[in-house]
């Protein structure tokens, strides 16, 4: 209804007449100026450009007068009245100086280039201005234009550059340079439901162009934009997986729920893995909640805005670019060695030290096995040596586009394939886009957009647990064992360790996933009057993911497993539908841009199956049918779901002058996760900036060609919680409601008939829960120096969410095994973003860039609603780790700090003596952080947090003589993990499980000094495995991400096939320098329990050779 | 002109209708909504169903109850395989955040909440027909018997814990204070006796299983006694033995039975949790890590085969003290041998364990070679509820491996000789001893083994009493809760210096400390409920 009004409003606005500048009124005084000087002053006072040639020798014709509220037409006609020249005013405000009697007809000729490479550009329209003669540039970027009056302006224009007008005056040939639209300033800005110049901007957007992303080699998205945005934070999350998706957090961690940002893809919401990097035209990354607004509902975390590329007027043009190279594994962690594990082992099971040969005694009683020392200690096996291996990348990439004024196009298909370096996991991508639009008479423009990606992984990671603490002195194959291929395995019965073969997975399961997606997005754009647009946009989403995996033989350690298959399907579909229109207005100097529409997903909605077979028998199972297994197929689970949105969103852009600008969002949206009456969340924003560099007293002043100040206030919000939280569900089983698995055997018998299946309770409805809100306050600056070669942009926000849906515990004793769902956390982030950034070249060629980006920011917990820390990371054997409570980051580690090692028994009985523990020698001694003489819960302490102070990144580029070498890096600081291999898997010396060579260090007797670790035991009194600081770690690091060399050839070795041919080389992951002592620190993932590396996977370095190829 | 009128009247068409909303409002579609399902007699009786299924879980019979009390009674013993929280039970070094601990609490806890929920939905339920209110009265009375059991058992083991009446207050205040043990017994016993009146005698074949009014009554004798209230416990369990119906199955094979999977039907037995296995298409054989209702699908076996067999995973063993009490004087014989040792451990060494089963002599004259090598049993090994001498005959073929953890050995958990020798404990205290020395001879004559000529005087009569029980009920996780109860209740027997003393006599140390006598209060209760003080940072 809302929305109706404003249309009204808009249709009356549209019937006022159009006013150009020339009626700015000028005070000018001169006394004694030539005509010349007398063009400068205006120049500097207005916005009026003046063309003229310096032959004119009557512009040195001095002059005298005063105009006061005079506009530009009488001014000169005042001052060129006797002169011998004339004059003509255009629009965007350029006036022309022509000699009289020089206005016949004659020829002009020429050729266009592209300012930077040279090449000529075909397809480049060339008009006269004012009138409908004009051509476009050949193949060859020549033209040849009739008619053209001397003094008339040609205006050559070509999408993707700056347009550029040059006066005809007496030249017969023009040959012009056009520039790419690089100049910062006048980059569009993509910002939801429309566009703002880069110079217009009043909030907090980070935009990044294909062109400082064209050289570099990444697999996704994410990659794309790690350290390129600042204050945006990303982190793979599992290591280097091929095809593992991105954690992106855009100015920390706002909330403890869903805390992604939202995808644009091309105007509408979309799957951020959707589209292949090489068809990315730009991305926006809208920071705060100024901007973000206008997506209000999912706007809090940000929004990411990927324009895809799109077919440019022009002849056919084919590129085809491709890379090929080889993944090799990272780090591997140092573990004990057999004889050493034995000795482990013997320790813990109460075997004792001996001194004189180093090693520890068998204690007796143990399996049979540890009775031929000599055959345990002998090394037969480091399992990561076995799980890790190479693989290979491939990518290839092929693309056409083109088009005519009416019509443009392109099309691409890609393909992208890349293994795992652990295990024999693979991940293939095909990936095809076409985008289409057509110019329909004046006033309408249809288009559409079609992105078909297909996704097929294969194989597993290999499991790094199992390598790592699997008994070194049994190979990986084994004549005696009973498992099937001879695959070697180890009981805890036997050899008091239970880890897996990692080998015999990878050999007997065959895990296969099938992705494929469809988005299909119609768009229409109606000019209905001068200013007035209407857009209205549909998109159709199809996703349908399949699985097939089998287990060809059991394998299982001594436990007989029945092989199986099993498959499962899903299917989701998102039709969403767009409208709004748009007004643009500039009255006098005022100018503004209305914005109103309305969105809506109705059916949204997906069902999901899968089925297992079991009991095969011998055979092969790849080709079977689920249903041929030996026992009847059971549903593993099913589940439905249904995602209806509904939004009315508006916009005010106005700017004053050019100078003073005001940006004002709305946005109102449902969200059918909360109860009717809590449904509609309301975010507004308001964000204004003011352009110093145009006012007067900054204008001549030249070293700075930009500086901007930006102020910004909104809200926006989020709901990513679970659905269906506020109804009172029952409960029957399975992670989400699936078959009903509460079973129990009444009866005489114990058949599965006779079982009853029950129906309970196991989370409370959350009635009252409503909109998160989170409320950002930002200033910012933007300036630039030596026309724009040195650029900065620094910003300081403010954040903070409010009525945070938090999960919050309920005590063991209701029964409740999940917490309840309610608005009970507030969480702050501070923090400022910097980005500086230099562009310069040599006369010599040498080209260079440089540019860095950074971000601060402060994680804090305002308010717990019930003052209940939410603990996070329960495990038996430590405990919690994380904690989230008031004046806190979130999530951040709760634990017991160490004090060093008790290394005598006298020691520790005074430490005992001292607080009441029943410590031994070889015990920590744990820190009474309270004081009160007790060592007890109360003495955890906070250890730290995994969310980073600052996080960072660096591009580096330069460029000679058809070379180029790129350098980008990213990294984090201030922030800690906790290596939790260590905790129990490692070091824990609880199990023999085979751990890292820290171990050697462990006190060995009463007295031992040397010992930088506890003691070891099966039973552990002291609790020395107990979550303390002893498993956190320091997780600043800097990657050299990629390093990047590559060669140009020149078009004259080229001849006529290739426009441009580019060889290059990268490595990746060239460089990691942290102090972390696991596999990798960078850990994606987790809110309120982050920061826990169970086995981080170390990201692959990978060695890659490429051709771009342009024909 | 008219072309820019379509155009906004076209923009109007498309933005107008989608006002609506209704579309928003969905229903969950992978679940029912509680306010609509609970309105017939079959879904009712699920939620009653779901209280059972909680004795399924970790942390009650299908593992670690059998862990906890064997070991914490010094029946059980720890192996080399037996590592992490569990081993911390017999050496008395478990704290705060000991696992199996933990789980027993928070599943009672799961009892007591399927309980109260139940009891909301049922009580709201209307039914027309008087068959279905017979139903409603007795799901309530299922649901009552469950809060008393669960109840029971905290207040004997933790004493002042969090008292959860209803499912409303519950979901209202999830923080909550401990109340005083008193008044949780209390609690217990007003369900039990409100279960007692509202359940049958007994059920039909399909609801074999369901606590019966004897049941209640079992549970209810229990609680009085535990409070040293024997004067009341008396009638209750004279009652049961009178009136029950329930038989000590005739002879040693009666005996032996009632520990293999045909005690699913016996005449004994007054309580138990049955156990099934449905075939891995159906379910997980290791649901029992935490994994029933979830990951491990139908599972419904319990893990105590695998955890204590000497073929498998060898755990534990059975204690010398266990073992060395099946060897005694009685009236004027001495080093008489109970006939229960052989269907209660293997080996012998002079105290009468079984030197047989289907392998071949124990220990074995040629070593046995299984799936993990060699092994040489050596010592005294567990017997009752482990199915090796059946687990390879033409009845047992379920599994065709050794003592896969598919247990279908349903855990007894009260029968009627436990219930005789408590009447018998009731008459002892009462100054009955006659009574109480028919009680005794009749569960021990039923195995074959001699009959007491007299009790002697009231301490004799509990120390025959005592004994008689760890020999009845070795191995049936009784001996905690006896201890417990002597203790407390006048120190007949001082169980710390039993414990540490069996313990020192085995070779490993005792621990055992004042403070043992209440299990800790866990940790994880303790970190979110913050209305539950525990000043001194144990109970």
């Amino acid at each position: 209804m809302k929305l109706a009004i404003l249309l009204v409003f808009l249709t009356v606005l549209s019937a006022s007449a159009s006013v150009y500048s020339q009626n700015i009124k000028i005070d000018l005084t001169v006394e004694k100026n030539t005509i010349r000087e007398v063009f400068k002053i205006i120049e500097s006072k207005s916005e009026f450009r003046f063309f003229y040639s310096d032959d004119f020798r009557d512009l040195d014709r001095e002059v005298t007068f005063t105009a006061k509220g005079e506009n530009i037409d009488e001014i000169l006609s005042t001052i060129l009245t006797e002169s011998l020249v004339n004059y003509k005013i255009l629009e965007n405000n350029i006036i022309v100086i022509t000699p009289f009697n020089s206005e016949q007809d004659s020829k002009v000729t020429g050729i266009v280039r592209d300012a930077k490479t040279g090449e000529p550009l075909a397809g480049v329209n060339v008009v006269i201005e004012g009138t409908t003669t004009g051509t476009l540039t050949n193949i060859t970027g020549q033209y040849s234009l009739e008619g053209v009056k001397s003094g008339s302006v040609l205006v050559f224009s070509f999408i993707g550059y700056l347009p550029q007008k040059e006066v005809a005056g007496s030249r017969i040939v023009i040959d012009v340079s056009l520039a790419e639209e690089s100049q910062i300033l006048d980059e569009v800005v993509v910002i939801g439901y429309g566009t703002v110049k880069k110079r217009d901007l009043t909030g907090s957007v980070a935009s990044i162009q294909t062109k400082d992303l064209a050289n570099s080699v990444v697999a996704n998205v994410g990659q794309m934009i790690q350290g390129k945005a600042a204050g945006v934070e990303i982190s793979s999350t599992s290591g280097g997986t091929p095809g593992a998706g991105m954690d992106i957090k855009i100015r920390g961690t706002t909330t403890l729920n869903g805390t992604g940002p939202l995808t644009i893809i091309d105007g509408m919401p979309g799957d951020i893995d959707m589209v292949t990097p090489s068809e990315i035209e730009s991305i926006d990354i809208l920071k705060d909640a100024s901007s973000a607004a206008i997506y209000g509902s999912r706007g809090a975390n940000g929004v990411i805005i990927i324009t895809t590329k799109k077919g440019k007027i022009g002849a056919p043009k084919v590129t085809y670019d491709s890379y090929y190279g080889i993944s090799t594994p990272g780090k591997k962690l140092k573990v004990l060695n057999a004889s050493d594990y034995i000795d482990l082992l013997f320790n813990i099971q109460g075997g004792t030290y001996d001194k004189a040969s180093g090693h520890w005694t068998n204690p007796g009683g143990l399996p049979v096995i540890f009775n031929d020392e000599a055959h345990v200690r002998t090394d037969s096996v480091n399992m990561q040596d076995e799980i890790f291996r190479r693989a290979t990348v491939n990518s290839q990439n092929l693309n056409v586009s083109g088009g005519t004024d009416i019509a443009k196009y392109r099309f691409s298909a890609s393909y992208f394939d890349q293994g795992s370096t652990r295990g024999n996991y693979n991940y293939t991508r095909y990936n095809f886009k076409s985008s289409i639009e057509f110019k329909i008479g004046k006033h309408l423009v249809i288009g559409n957009n079609t992105m078909f990606r297909s996704t097929k992984t294969s194989g597993r990671d290999a499991d790094i647990g199992g390598a790592l603490r699997w008994a070194p002195y049994q190979p990986v194959f084994s004549k005696t064992s009973t498992n099937p291929g001879n695959y070697s395995f180890i009981t805890n019965a036997g050899n008091l360790n239970d880890a897996i073969n990692p080998m015999t997975p990878l050999a007997y399961n065959k895990d296969n996933g099938y992705d494929n997606k469809l988005l299909m997005q119609l768009y229409a754009e109606v000019s209905i009057i001068e200013g007035l647009k209407f857009h209205s946009q549909f998109q159709y989403e199809y996703d349908s993911y399949r699985y097939l995996n089998y287990q060809e033989k059991d394998y299982i350690n001594n436990t007989q497993n029945a092989n199986y298959l099993d498959e499962g399907y899903s299917v989701g579909m998102w039709p969403k539908f767009e409208n709004y229109l748009t007004f643009s207005k500039a009255i006098g100097v005022h100018s503004f841009t209305l914005m109103g529409g309305i969105s809506y997903e109705k059916d949204s909605n997906g069902r999901s199956i899968s089925v297992k077979g079991t009991g095969y028998g011998g055979v092969s199972i790849p080709i079977k049918k689920v249903t041929l297994g030996g026992n009847p197929a059971t549903v593993n689970g099913s589940g439905v779901w249904m995602s209806p949105t509904m939004s009315y969103f508006g916009r005010l852009n106005y700017s004053l002058m050019d100078r003073y600008l005001l940006t004002a969002n709305f946005r109102a949206d449902a969200s059918y996760k909360f109860a009717p009456a809590n449904r509609w969340g309301y975010f507004p924003s308001i964000s204004a900036a003011w352009k110093i560099k145009e006012e007067a007293f900054l204008r001549d002043v030249n070293f700075i060609s930009t500086l901007k100040l930006r102020a910004s206030w909104g809200k926006a919000g989020n709901d990513q919680i679970n659905e269906y939280a506020y109804v009172s569900n029952v409960y029957t089983g399975g992670y989400s409601g699936g078959e009903n698995l509460i079973v129990y055997p009444f009866g005489i018998d114990n058949a599965l008939l006779s079982t009853a299946y029950g129906a309970t309770v196991n989370t409370l409805p959350s009635t009252k829960i409503r909109w998160e809100e989170t409320t950002t306050r930002g200033l910012g600056i933007d300036a630039g120096f030596v026309n724009d070669k040195l650029n900065l942009t620094f910003d300081y926000y403010n954040k903070i969410t409010n009525g945070i849906l938090v999960p919050v515990p309920v005590p063991l004793s209701t029964g409740i095994n999940n917490p309840a769902i309610k608005n009970a956390a507030s969480v702050s982030n501070k923090g400022i973003d910097m980005q500086i950034s230099y562009r310069g070249s040599l006369a010599t060629g040498f080209e260079y860039s440089a540019s860095l980006v950074a971000g601060y920011n402060k994680n804090n917990v305002e308010s717990l609603g019930e003052g209940q820390p939410i603990y996070a990371n329960s495990n038996g054997e430590v405990g919690f780790i994380n904690r989230t409570e008031a004046g806190k980051p979130i999530g951040y580690y709760y634990g017991y700090k160490t004090d060093g090692i008790l290394f005598t028994q006298v020691e520790a009985d005074a430490y005992n003596a001292k607080y009441g523990t029943s410590s031994s020698a070889g015990d920590y001694k744990f820190l009474d952080v309270n004081g009160d003489s007790k060592i007890s819960d109360a003495d955890r302490t906070n250890l730290g947090n995994a969310m980073p102070s600052w996080t960072y990144g660096m591009n580096l580029y330069f460029s000679y003589k058809g070379f180029d070498l790129q350098l980008t890096g990213s990294g984090v600081f201030g922030c800690e993990l906790v290596n939790y291999n260590r905790a129990y898997w490692l070091e824990g010396g609880v199990r023999p499980f085979n751990g890292s060579t820290t171990l050697l260090n462990r006190w060995r007797y009463d007295g031992d000094t040397e010992a930088q670790l506890p003691g070891v035991a099966k039973t552990d009194p002291n609790k020395n495995t107990r979550f303390s600081n002893r498993y956190i770690e320091d997780a600043s690091y800097t990657r050299l991400k990629t390093i990047t060399l590559g060669y140009t050839f020149n078009k004259k070795v080229l001849g006529n096939v290739f426009q441009s041919l580019r060889i290059y080389t990268t490595l990746e992951n060239a460089l990691l320098i942290t102090k972390y002592t696991g596999y990798d620190p960078e850990v994606g993932g987790g809110t309120v329990g982050r920061g826990i590396d169970y086995q981080g996977i170390p990201m692959p370095k990978n060695y890659l050779f490429g051709v771009q190829l342009t024909f | 002109m008219k072309n820019r009128f379509f155009f906004i009247l076209f923009a109007l068409i498309f933005i107008i209708p989608s006002c609506e909303e209704d579309f928003m409002d969905i229903k969950n579609p992978n679940a029912f909504d509680a306010t609509t399902f609970y309105v017939d007699a079959t879904n009712c009786e699920r939620s009653v169903d779901a209280i059972y299924t909680v004795m399924l879980h970790k942390g009650l019979f299908s593992r670690d109850w059998y862990f906890n009390f064997d070991l914490l009674g010094n029946e059980a013993g720890p192996l080399a395989p037996l590592q992490g929280p569990i081993a911390e039970l017999p050496r008395s070094v478990y704290d705060a955040t000991n696992d199996p601990l933990s789980a027993m609490w928070d599943r009672l806890y799961r009892m007591i909440l399927r309980a109260n929920y139940s009891i909301e939905v049922v009580s709201k339920w209307v039914p027309d027909k008087d068959a279905d209110k017979a139903l409603q009265g007795r799901y309530i009375g299922e649901a009552k018997f469950f809060l008393g059991f669960a109840y029971y058992h905290l207040a004997s083991l933790w004493g002042s814990v969090p008292l959860r009446k209803n499912f409303t207050e519950t979901a209202a205040n999830p923080n909550c204070v401990r109340s005083s043990a008193q008044d949780v017994f209390a609690f217990a016993e007003k369900n039990l006796i409100e279960a007692a009146a509202a359940l049958p005698d007994r059920y039909a074949d399909k609801d074999n299983g369901r606590a019966t009014k004897w049941a209640a009554k079992a549970f209810l004798g229990k609680l009085y006694i535990m409070q040293g209230n024997w004067t009341s416990g008396l009638p209750v369990f004279k009652d049961i033995v009178d009136n029950g119906g329930f038989e000590l199955e005739a002879g040693v094979k009666g005996f032996e039975n009632e520990f293999l999977a045909v005690n699913r039907t016996s005449k004994e037995t007054i309580f138990d949790c049955k156990f099934a296995w449905y075939g891995w298409g159906n379910g997980n054989m290791y649901h029992m890590f935490d994994g029933t209702e979830l990951w491990g699908g139908k599972g419904a076996t319990s893990g105590r085969a695998m955890e204590y067999g000497f073929m498998d995973w060898g755990n534990v063993n059975i204690t010398s003290s266990a073992v060395k009490k099946f060897k005694y004087n009685i009236n004027s014989t001495t080093g008489y041998i109970d006939p229960r040792a052989g269907y209660t451990f293997y080996g012998d060494g002079g105290y009468g364990g079984d030197m047989n089963c289907l392998r071949g002599p124990y220990p074995f004259d040629t070593p046995v070679t299984d799936a993990f090598g060699t092994i040489s049993p050596a010592g005294w090994r567990w017997k009752k509820y482990q199915q090796y001498e059946y687990q390879f005959s033409e009845n047992e073929p379920k599994n065709g491996k050794d003592g896969g953890p598919a247990s279908e050995i349903s855990t007894v958990i009260t029968r009627l000789a436990d219930v005789k020798l408590l009447y018998a404990e009731c008459q002892i205290q009462t100054g009955d001893l006659s009574g109480a020395l028919t009680q005794i001879n009749e569960v021990r004559t039923r195995v074959g083994a001699v009959g007491y000529a007299s009790l002697g005087d009231k301490t004799q009569g509990m120390s025959i009493l005592r004994h008689e029980r760890e020999l009845e009920l070795c191995g049936e996780q009784q001996r905690w809760f006896d201890l417990l109860r002597w203790d407390r209740n006048g120190k007949i027997f001082d169980m710390a210096q039993i414990l540490n003393s069996e313990r020192e006599s085995q070779g490993t140390t005792g621990g055992f400390t004042e403070k043992n006598l209440l299990l800790p209060i866990p940790q994880a209760e303790k970190d979110i409920n913050k209305l539950c003080e525990v000043p001194n940072g144990w109970n």
